[in-house]
């Protein structure tokens, strides 16, 4: 069955669902997968950390609250620590900018791609669940499909090829 | 009184919005007009206060083609406007001023061709943000603009993550315009941060 996440959600699955999710732009996705359950969760994370408690309302937004929740909520389900990996797809930077003011403040809505990647990547490093592969950056939109029965994800975009990982 | 979440707004707030979308379109109608020699026709505009999967919904599911222009607004007022055009209308415009046998690649647009729809986007905006200044007296200053043709979805990211991450709903003013006797609908979204809501409606006497 497809199961579709939707933007700042999160969804867990075992096999032989697949989960979906469309368009990341800036948003990065992020599975992770028990191979010896065959259980996984895809979270569609819109923004790297939630500012005050921001995360309890809408925990699936945020990078840090999203991946602990989902992974609390893998364990609950039979999952161990040991056997989870992680792929990761998306945090494009859609617009590029000419001006250097805008670009290149750290604070800037148009590099919020790199900043998720990065707090995505730390998050996991925290819950030690290793990257196995990722398809991250560039400038274009990406369409992840995570197929649980064996943990392996196509990704599909506009103009620059589909890619399995 | 000043709205500090836009589900505060209510239908006059609402009906200000439009009548401010209608003046900034037809400012960007005329002069797209000018600028293109065709008739450009507008509708009436639509407010939206929609979370991104809605929205993404709403301009064809995420995974719709489209092409986009973005363009920041600083000063009095703040924001993003972003010009969303279907890819056969981008096909059309650029085949009408670079006439050519060879069919347009919406995806690989040649500098030529970005420059052209950089230009059209900044005529575009630029009027409507005028008439907006006129209209309030807050001044803004436009930046460049920014090309992306992609799915819709992916480059509806950037509105959302651009302002205060309190409401996960934004405001957008929308306005589909027609070019020449072709219908092809395209969306003009302007997108104020809440502060700059507040500041429009105050300076048209709204309480």
């Amino acid at each position: 069955m497809d199961i579709i996440v939707k933007i700042a959600d999160m969804k867990i699955s075992k096999a032989n669902d697949v989960l979906i999710t469309y368009a990341l732009g800036s948003c990065v996705g992020v599975c992770v997968y028990d191979y010896s359950k065959k259980i996984g969760g895809l979270s569609h994370i819109l923004l790297p950390h939630d500012s005050g408690n921001l995360g309890k309302k809408d925990p699936y937004k945020y990078a840090n609250t999203a991946i602990i929740e989902m992974v609390r909520q893998m364990e609950k389900q039979g999952c161990s620590k040991l056997f989870l990996t992680a792929k990761i797809a998306g945090g494009a930077q859609m617009f590029s900018v000419n001006n250097s003011h805008i670009s290149q403040n750290s604070s800037s809505p148009f590099n919020i791609g790199e900043r998720n990647i990065q707090s995505v990547r730390s998050v996991l490093k925290f819950l030690n669940i290793p990257i196995v592969a990722e398809d991250v950056g560039g400038n274009y939109g990406r369409t992840m499909k995570f197929d649980l029965s064996k943990g392996l994800i196509i990704i599909k975009s506009v103009g620059h090829g589909d890619k399995m990982l | 009184m000043s709205i500090n979440n836009i589900n505060e707004l209510n239908s006059l707030h609402m009906d200000v919005l439009k009548e401010i979308g209608n003046i900034g379109s037809g400012n960007s109608a005329t002069s797209l007009s000018a600028f293109l020699g065709k008739k450009v026709n507008i509708d009436i505009p639509t407010v939206k206060m929609m979370d991104i999967n809605d929205m993404a919904d709403h301009l064809g599911g995420p995974e719709n083609m489209v092409a986009s222009c973005t363009i920041v607004f600083n000063g009095d007022i703040n924001g993003i406007m972003l010009i969303l055009l279907s890819d056969k209308l981008v096909a059309n415009i650029v085949n009408y001023f670079f006439p050519s046998d060879e069919e347009v690649n919406v995806m690989k647009l040649n500098d030529m061709q970005i420059s052209l729809l950089n230009e059209l986007s900044n005529i575009a905006i630029a009027s409507y943000i005028n008439a907006i200044s006129e209209m309030t007296s807050l001044s803004a200053v436009i930046s460049t603009p920014s090309i992306c043709v992609d799915m819709v979805g992916a480059i509806l990211n950037l509105p959302f993550v651009s302002f205060d991450h309190m409401s996960e709903k934004i405001i957008s003013i929308a306005q589909n315009f027609r070019i020449g006797e072709n219908t092809i609908d395209s969306n003009i979204l302007m997108i104020p941060d809440i502060e700059s809501l507040n500041k429009i409606l105050n300076s048209l006497g709204i309480e």
